[in-house]
């Protein structure tokens, strides 16, 4: 089934905030599962894949800290935490390469590479073992798949985007994985209460009187 | 123009929930952006199928052609059972149900529209569909027009005007909803570019339909002794809505979007009150719009006691106006300035607010452009920019929330509510967090409290370091850095006031969105759902035309 794009990017923030991020890092899941939808790419199953490691855990854990090689305290880097630091530190970029160690679900790094690109009005090349991606920020092209972990990755200014893919107005999602985003989305909604029923959830409000 | 320079009105005074629940529409305004261009670009619009039974089901097809391409609404009528007729979101089944189709929908097309829309949220709309929306009757005045008609009369004037519509819309769902078309995607449309003109369209055509559909029934009824509702009668009649609180978070979520229609209309004001004289066409074409707004403001009825007490405020506040520019030297250094200046200290807040649309109205030329101002072109997405210093960063929250760095916080009162979604119906809801179990599935809809802990942990910061270096330690305050740098180039983006208080009122959030669309009447069912009229008075299609494209809103006078 095709999806809008508007419904990607809902369910990616409900999920991430259901698996326990603070709302600022579900805005960037959001916006980085609408990047890649409009680059043709589904990111959830591997944002499902993500939420279903961290959960539970302390969210310091996968999270960058600063030095040569960025590296996540637990071994293995959230690429949303370590996108978001990326991002953030873009003007870095310009001085030298972005070097991280070990990361969960790294496709969802590339938006955040894409917005660095944008913010420093350069090309950006992300690299892995077997692999690249190429981003000015709207466009991504995309040699080799990125997996589902990779022992490191190095984020450094580029000359060119070579064959950028087309760009989509529809989301094609992994139906599995839809649903495991569901579930973790389904999270953040209140279950009813006889309290809440008694201070007037969900009561008279709105009947229809004329 | 040359001349002093009226300044921006400052948003520490427009953005209190108070005055956005005082706002009118204007020139600005979403419905009449949409009829102005219509008129101006002698939009053709066609009813090219219309199979309804004579208890109103069936299907009707209406089509509309602009300049580039042709729209379709495809409209279903269902004939509801009384019991069932709820204005909730939640409710299942409706009167009416609509699409609004990108191009012209063939028999594939009617065959999928007539299995889904009918569904509304349960349906699955594809990348051809921009707005689905429902109506229901309204029940009070559905049946005494049709039995009037049927039987060759007018229905009773009073009765009309006491409701004000046949049918009222109780949600219109358009960017990308249910897997209809995102506005992203047809947002570099011209006539799609300024906000919400598909769903504005979408409602425009309803009112066509019931309008048809009434006269259809009473037809079907009446037979040879039916007759045509009284063309003038059928002018004054809009759409009704009920909006409930699932409307007041849209202002919070999308501020930069929020700050646009604010500085619009703000940058419209400021033109005008920079004006050096006005002309007497200009002073004419002013007093007329403000006779035809207290004829609007007598007809406004509200059974809610503060909003009532408003309007009686505001239909004297509209006798001071008249008053104060009874002999008024037009030619007067910017009379428009004076005019509003005085208003601060008159009039009410209703009252400045309606004054400040109204010197709007002979000023076409100078705020009408403003309407392309008015959408976001990022769509929502804000990047941070982890560049800037602390210092910088505590400067945007003294200056966009000093605010709400002054309230106490750990007073119960001043945290009194929580926004959030209920899992039973999947709708925004305001709990009382002290006393419900609701604060772990809080929505972030206080940004004043949470800009109030944000800047508690920066000020143990050094001032030069970096946003960057603040975030890695405290993700947890990203969403509310991101605001306050929205604020640095938007600074109407945020609502100067603690949207989780005790005494907070939904219902000014809802009229500061619905101000914008256009409507009128507001009438509050208490302090978390309003109805309002859209479209009251604006010509049917075929009728629009550059003679009255602008001035429908003010009913007109009886001489």
């Amino acid at each position: 089934m095709s999806r809008s794009l508007n419904e990607v990017e809902t369910i990616a923030r409900k999920a991430a905030r259901g698996a326990g991020y603070p709302w600022g890092i579900a805005e960037e899941s959001a916006a980085a599962m609408r990047w890649l939808a409009r680059c043709g790419i589904d990111g959830c199953p591997a944002l499902a894949s993500l939420l279903e490691r961290t959960d539970g855990s302390e969210l310091g854990d996968w999270s960058p800290e600063p030095g040569i090689v960025w590296s996540a305290p637990g071994g293995v880097l959230c690429p949303l935490m370590a996108g978001a630091a990326l991002s953030d530190h873009a003007r870095q970029l310009r001085q030298c390469a972005h070097e991280f160690a070990r990361m969960a679900s790294p496709v969802l790094l590339l938006p955040f590479a894409g917005w660095a690109a944008a913010r420093i009005g350069a090309n950006v090349q992300v690299t892995w073992s077997g692999g690249s991606s190429f981003t000015d920020g709207e466009r991504l092209a995309l040699q080799g798949d990125p997996g589902r972990d990779l022992c490191g990755v190095l984020v450094a200014v580029s000359d060119g985007v070579p064959d950028a893919r087309p760009c989509a107005s529809r989301a094609f999602p992994d139906p599995r994985a839809w649903d495991r985003l569901g579930a973790f989305a389904g999270r953040i909604h209140a279950p009813a209460s006889e309290t809440s029923r008694r201070l007037g959830a969900g009561g008279a409000d709105g009947i229809d009187d004329d | 123009m040359s001349g002093r320079q009226a300044s921006l009105r400052d948003p520490s005074r427009i953005m209190r929930l108070a005055r956005l629940g005082s706002m009118h529409q204007s020139r600005l305004s979403f419905m009449r952006i949409l009829t102005r261009r219509m008129a101006r670009e002698n939009w053709k619009f066609a009813r090219t199928a219309f199979d309804m039974d004579e208890r109103g089901t069936g299907c009707a097809i209406y089509s509309v052609d602009c300049p580039e391409r042709t729209y379709s609404m495809v409209a279903f009528g269902h004939d509801l059972p009384d019991e069932m007729r709820s204005d909730r979101v939640i409710a299942e089944a409706w009167d009416a149900t609509f699409a609004l189709l990108d191009g012209v929908p063939d028999e594939t097309d009617v065959e999928r529209l007539a299995v889904n829309v009918p569904l509304q949220e349960a349906g699955r709309f594809s990348e051809r569909e921009l707005v689905v929306s429902r109506a229901n009757r309204s029940s009070r005045l559905w049946e005494h027009v049709v039995t009037a008609l049927a039987a060759g009369a007018q229905p009773d004037a009073e009765q009309l005007d006491a409701v004000g519509y046949l049918m009222r819309t109780t949600a219109v769902y358009g960017s990308g909803k249910f897997g209809a078309v995102d506005y992203a995607h047809v947002r570099r449309r011209p006539e799609l570019a300024a906000p919400f003109q598909a769903e504005m369209l979408l409602v425009y055509l309803i009112r066509a339909f019931v309008l048809d559909l009434v006269e259809h029934v009473a037809r079907c009824r009446g037979g040879e002794l039916a007759v045509a509702l009284d063309r003038d009668t059928a002018r004054k009649l809009g759409i009704g809505n009920a909006t409930g609180l699932g409307m007041a978070p849209f202002i919070v979520n999308h501020a930069a979007l929020f700050n646009n229609w604010i500085a619009a209309r703000e940058e419209a004001i400021r033109r005008v009150r920079s004006v050096p004289s006005a002309t007497e066409a200009e002073l004419a074409l002013f007093l007329d719009r403000l006779q035809r707004s207290e004829v609007l403001v007598r007809d406004w009825r509200s059974g809610h006691p503060v909003q009532r007490t408003r309007v009686e405020r505001l239909q004297l506040d509209l006798q001071l106006i008249k008053a104060r520019i009874e002999d008024w030297p037009g030619g007067e250094n910017c009379p428009w300035d004076r005019l509003v200046a005085w208003s601060e200290a008159a009039l009410s807040a209703e009252g400045q607010e309606c004054l400040a649309s109204l010197i709007l109205e002979p000023y076409g030329t100078l705020v009408d452009e403003l309407s392309e101002t008015m959408a976001d072109p990022n769509d929502g997405d804000f990047r941070i920019d982890g560049s800037m210093s602390l210092a910088e960063a505590c400067g945007l929250f003294r200056e966009h929330y000093g605010w709400a760095l002054g309230i106490d916080w750990r007073m119960p009162e001043a945290t009194a509510r929580a926004w959030y979604i209920s899992e039973e119906k999947l709708e925004p809801r305001l709990g009382e967090r002290h006393g419900e179990d609701i604060a772990d599935f809080e929505q972030p809809l206080s940004p004043g409290r949470d800009a109030a802990r944000a800047y508690a942990d920066l000020e143990r910061w050094a001032p030069n370091d970096s946003v960057a270096a603040f975030l890695l330690k405290h993700p947890e305050h990203r969403h509310v850095i991101r605001r306050v740098q929205v604020c640095r180039t938007a600074p109407y983006a945020e609502i100067h006031d603690n949207t989780i208080s005790a005494t907070m009122l939904p219902i000014d959030m809802m009229r500061a969105k619905l101000s914008f669309f256009g409507a009128t009447n507001f009438d509050p069912k208490s302090d978390r759902w309003v109805r309002i009229r859209m479209y009251a008075g604006v010509p049917y299609p075929g009728d629009l035309d550059s003679g009255n494209c602008e001035d429908w809103v003010y009913p007109e006078l009886v001489a």
